[in-house]
């Protein structure tokens, strides 16, 4: 296996040299970013009630303001990341060797295209997973350079762009890209249709657990605060009864309401903070599991198809 | 006769249409080197492809070494060693991770072996796939299915890329390989002047059917050439087909029956055929019968 592996980081040199690069810059610049706004104290700097700001945060503005800078512009390519690290990964492992005719002479020297198969995806799927998860967990400390008095583990805060939905998300867009490119054998095609498929995923997985599974963790919260904390689903209006209606139910209730305007009060459905990681788990558990699904797709297609 | 590769009733149909071979039967005897020649498009490859899984037959069955590979590829792939039209190496390893990686495809691969015909042919284990010219790709190529050390191999066009001088050297070590492990060998070709001389088997195909199948032996002993056209003086069950020589006079290709030459009254010149004489005749005959059953076909 460490031959193979050695091989097949030499068959996709350039790929993984790419997103490894991407990755430690990722890394030397976050440490640096989030090393000097923590020994900094420059986010604590608040300016008075004229707006002024004490000699010490003076001084550190001018440098201060480029580094929140690169940490906002760092955590805003964080989700992209997955994207163009899975597709840059995953199109090329089995649609170049289709498209390039190398997968004839290799199936042709391996009576187990199977073995052919794992050979050949599993160190990228490692590389792949091992990167964004690094990716994913300097968003966090990014986030948390820059946002000190929250809680990140107990907050919706970056949902999606930060933590292990970056690798598993990753993941996704990677099996996807190897599945697509399995059965098209066309790496550019691969690559264009991995996005839409993958983004389509993505999104299925969000909307299926926000209908199906997040209706029973919801919370009222009548507060009338908005808290980037909580994770907001919807908003209705409160009877007096305390029951909740949409706007549509609310006018067939009381259709005055339609040109008279309402005085019944407004509420907010949310998860609570504190169910973050449990949301979390529960996703990228899903991720894992339609990426599973992919590679083994694209397994059975290795297995069944022509060589090209 | 034990065959090491055989078809019987084959027939492969492409996207619901076109037949590209069909009605084929054949039998590779084991321990030969058989060429199948054809023209382009005559289902050569098709048949090669099959006979390693690569294809499934639409009808009819396929043997690899006693194997269906229809039923079982992996089977078929272990007995076999395969050169395909362009041996399609990765641009970014080296000859020797060639050999390296077909170390980790294949259980029994022989690296010391399929080094040593690499270094035979004077291509550097440390040069780039990248690097190598077509015809150091196909020897690549060669190399690494000698490594298998499967007692057949198919070849597919595995000379259209090389120069004289690699054409000679490529066949030179699948002869001498094939000789002294007593392995069979299906070389599909264009280059009849080698196949002369590497082959001992002779496999045309027209457009999707056997138009010959003999021992390059019987072939030349069974075929005459006649300077002229096909025409009334020689018995029509005797024309094979006719062709064009290269200075453009017409030659008719015929058979022979033992013992009975063929009358030479009325006919300009008859001598021996030459295999591509054979080969051409053969071709020309597919050639017209597919254009007759074409008009019967409109008709």
């Amino acid at each position: 296996m460490l031959i193979a592996t050695r091989l097949t980081y030499r068959i996709n040199r350039f790929e993984i040299l790419a997103i490894g690069v991407a990755t430690v810059l990722s890394v030397v610049v976050s440490a640096a970013v989030v090393a000097w706004l923590t020994q900094s104290g420059y986010t604590t700097c608040r300016g008075d009630e004229f707006g002024n700001l004490s000699p010490r945060c003076l001084n550190m503005s001018a440098i201060g303001e480029w580094v929140v800078r690169i940490d906002r512009v760092s955590l805003s390519l964080v989700p992209i990341f997955p994207f163009v690290a899975g597709l840059i990964l995953g199109a090329p492992l089995v649609a170049r060797e289709l498209d390039r005719g190398t997968a004839r002479l290799a199936w042709s020297l391996s009576p187990s295209r199977l073995r052919w198969y794992v050979h050949r995806i599993a160190p990228p799927i490692v590389v792949l997973g091992a990167t964004s998860m690094v990716i994913g967990i300097v968003a966090d400390r990014l986030l948390g350079a820059q946002i000190t008095d929250e809680d990140l583990a107990n907050s919706f805060v970056g949902f999606h762009g930060r933590g292990v939905l970056i690798a598993t998300g990753a993941l996704l867009i990677g099996s996807t890209a190897i599945a697509v490119g399995a059965v098209i054998g066309r790496t550019m095609q691969t690559l264009l249709l991995s996005l839409v498929l993958s983004g389509l995923l993505l999104t299925a997985v969000s909307e299926i657990d926000r209908k199906f599974i997040m209706p029973a963790e919801t919370v009222v919260d009548a507060s009338g605060t908005y808290s980037d904390r909580n994770l907001y689903i919807d908003s209705r209006f409160q009877l007096p009864d305390g029951s909740l209606a949409t706007w549509e139910e609310l006018v067939a209730i009381d259709p005055s309401a339609m040109e008279n305007g309402t005085n019944y009060p407004n509420v907010s459905l949310i998860i609570p903070g504190e169910h973050y990681r449990a949301v979390e788990t529960r996703q990228a558990v899903a991720e894992l599991a339609i990426a599973a699904l992919m590679l083994a797709a694209g397994g059975v297609v290795v297995m069944r198809r022509r060589p090209g | 006769m034990v065959a090491a590769l055989e078809a019987h009733g084959f027939g492969k149909r492409y996207r619901r249409r076109t037949w590209a071979l069909r009605g084929v039967d054949l039998a590779v005897p084991e321990g030969s080197i058989t060429a199948l020649v054809g023209p382009n498009g005559s289902g050569k490859s098709t048949l090669i492809r099959s006979w390693i899984g690569f294809e499934r037959p639409t009808e009819g069955s396929l043997l690899t070494g006693g194997v269906d590979p229809r039923r079982d590829r992996k089977g078929a792939v272990a007995r076999v060693g395969y050169v395909p039209q362009s041996p399609s190496l990765y641009g970014g390893l080296t000859v020797a991770d060639h050999i390296a990686l077909a170390g980790t495809l294949r259980d029994g691969f022989d690296p010391v072996l399929a080094a040593g015909y690499v270094e035979r042919l004077s291509i550097p284990l440390t040069a780039s796939a990248g690097e190598l010219s077509g015809g150091e790709q196909a020897q690549v190529g060669l190399s690494l299915a000698l490594g298998t050390r499967a007692r057949i191999l198919l070849l597919d066009e595995p000379l259209a890329s090389l120069d004289p001088l690699a054409r000679r050297e490529f066949l030179h070590v699948l002869v001498e390989a094939v000789r002294a492990e007593g392995h069979t060998a299906l070389l599909s070709s264009h280059v009849i002047t080698d196949i002369e001389q590497a082959c001992d088997r002779l496999i045309v195909l027209g457009k999707g059917h056997t138009l010959l199948d003999l021992s390059i032996a019987e072939a030349l002993a069974h075929h005459r050439v006649v300077d002229g056209a096909s025409g009334p003086a020689i018995p029509a069950d005797r024309i094979v087909g006719s062709f064009p020589s290269p200075g453009g006079e017409p030659l008719t290709l015929v058979k022979v029956r033992a013992a009975e030459p063929i009358p030479p009254e009325g006919l300009a010149v008859e001598r021996p055929a030459t295999l591509e004489e054979v080969v051409i005749g053969h071709m020309a005959a597919g050639r017209v019968r597919r254009a007759t059953a074409r008009t019967e076909e409109a008709a």
